[in-house]
């Protein structure tokens, strides 16, 4: 359905009246649409409708209207090996301290109440050393001390067995943490941390991805 | 509402038509019907979908998420008899999800982490040139209230017959809702028996992804575990064409033991995208 105008002139004579008419016309008529106004035979709402999505190439996550994607990898040409250790971790009195992974971390803005999923998979090579130690993963909350799932991934250190590294030396850790979030946070952070009693654990490849969803 | 162009306006200074008048006019009304014109000049942003106040579940693409942690720890022994009836497999987390409606062509994503430490040594079932031992720990789920748990779909319990009459196991495509754990790292082929490494105390995880075929309510989810198995060729199943399968073995349950601690398992239910 239109707009019914009042006034079609079919003269030179213009009235204040007339124009003022049809332009009150167009004022009802905005502020008292019906159904027919509507495009109501066939759905017309698309993804074309929908904001853009916005990809940042230097952190490899797409933020969109439905969600925040994304993940980070490392291995094979793009190899920044890491390290976990009691050298690192070690605190006063024996105590170890969660440190970051690097690399293992993803930062993005929380714009509405969301739920996420965040995975990860890492391989550690940790040689036999003195202390026969291990190395504890976590993922870690918008902080290194808040652990998502009580779940201790662990990288025990090679047995003193004299076997080369890759035979009982080497580990694969995979993890996850479903939550729901109920607020808005900017630069929100999850990612990988660890504690160590281990002399030394090497991480050599991992990725991380994080599925956040609005709706 | 979409857009109305003026292609011919009152210009100041000229003499005002009819024509001219009734033009602009006549525009106003080519911004009907309203339609996705309207919405593509304003774009759809949160404000114009019914999100959930406090998760991401509203419906739209998640339709509902949860997880569950289990601290315990259970000790899995190996199945010690040759035929049927068998050890029952051991029960490591059970979840009651509460209702959860999984509608069909919707899409389930679950998730299970747990740590786990083998116990065993270098005796049968180990055998030289043998490097395929492992415990299977699957997921199955609750489809009524209070009623029995099954293998979820695609997935066996490893009781299954693959060769008649008497080896019993499962299909590797009837294992797609499993976590297998290698028993023992066999570094050296060996004689009379393989030289082994066992692995130490570690984690594992799986998943198990489905698009409902039906509607199915869950009211619980758990994850149960069995060993020891060996994978073989088979060439002559009871069912089907020739398949890898899983072989249950019987082995002295006081020497080989999985120990399944602290777990966690989470699923999502989703729609299809």
């Amino acid at each position: 359905m239109s707009i019914s105008f009042p006034k079609t002139w079919t003269s030179e004579k213009l009235n204040a009246e007339d124009v003022r008419d049809n332009l009150d016309a167009m004022k009802q008529k905005q502020q008292q649409l019906s159904a027919s106004d509507m495009q109501l035979a066939s759905k017309w709402i698309d993804t074309e409708h929908i904001m853009q999505g916005r990809y940042t190439s230097t952190t490899n996550i797409t933020e969109n209207v439905s969600g925040t994607f994304g993940g980070r990898n490392n291995g094979a040409f793009i190899n920044r090996t890491s390290y976990c250790s009691r050298w690192l971790s070690e605190g006063t009195n024996g105590n170890t301290r969660r440190l970051r992974i690097p690399y293992a971390a993803i930062t993005f803005d929380i714009l509405r109440p969301c739920t996420i999923f965040f995975q990860w998979h890492m391989i550690h090579q940790s040689k036999a050393s003195l202390s026969l130690g291990e190395t504890v993963i976590f993922t870690s909350l918008n902080s290194p001390t808040i652990a998502g799932v009580s779940v201790e991934h662990k990288i025990k250190e090679q047995p003193a067995s004299g076997l080369d590294v890759l035979i009982d030396g080497t580990q694969i850790t995979n993890g996850f943490i479903l939550r729901d979030i109920g607020s808005q946070i900017k630069g929100y952070n999850i990612g990988l941390v660890n504690t160590s009693t281990a002399g030394v654990c090497q991480n050599i490849s991992w990725s991380v991805s994080l599925e956040m969803f609005y709706m | 509402m979409s857009r109305i162009t003026n292609s011919n306006p009152p210009k100041r200074g000229e003499k005002l038509t009819s024509t001219e008048l009734n033009q602009v006019f006549t525009e106003a009304n080519a911004a009907f019907p309203m339609d996705g014109d309207n919405v593509r000049n304003e774009g759809v942003d949160h404000p114009a979908f019914s999100l959930s106040g406090s998760t991401g579940q509203s419906g739209i693409i998640l339709h509902k998420a949860d997880d569950d942690t289990d601290t315990g720890s259970v000790i899995v022994p190996a199945n010690e008899e040759p035929v049927d009836p068998f050890d029952p497999a051991i029960t490591v987390h059970t979840w009651s999800t509460g209702v959860v409606l999984f509608n069909q062509d919707q899409v389930i994503r679950v998730y299970w982490q747990f740590e786990n430490t083998v116990a065993g040594s270098v005796a049968s079932p180990f055998f030289a040139g043998g490097n395929v031992l492992a415990w299977a720990v699957w997921l199955e789920w609750q489809l009524s209230s209070g009623g029995a748990f099954v293998p979820v779909p695609n997935q066996s319990d490893f009781e299954d017959i693959q060769v008649s009459p008497d080896r019993y196991g499962a299909a590797t495509n009837e294992t797609y809702g499993c976590t297998l754990l290698n028993h023992g790292y066999v570094y050296d082929s060996g004689s009379p028996l393989p030289n082994v490494d066992f692995p130490p105390a570690r984690t594992g995880y799986g998943c198990w992804w489905y698009k409902a075929d039906q509607n199915y309510i869950i009211y619980g989810l758990r994850l149960r575990c069995r060993g020891l198995i060996q994978n073989f060729y088979n060439s002559s199943p009871v069912n089907g064409s020739p398949i890898n399968a899983w072989e249950l073995l019987e082995s002295p349950a006081s020497t080989h033991q999985v120990t399944i601690g602290a777990s966690n398992m989470a699923y999502m239910i989703m729609e299809e995208i």
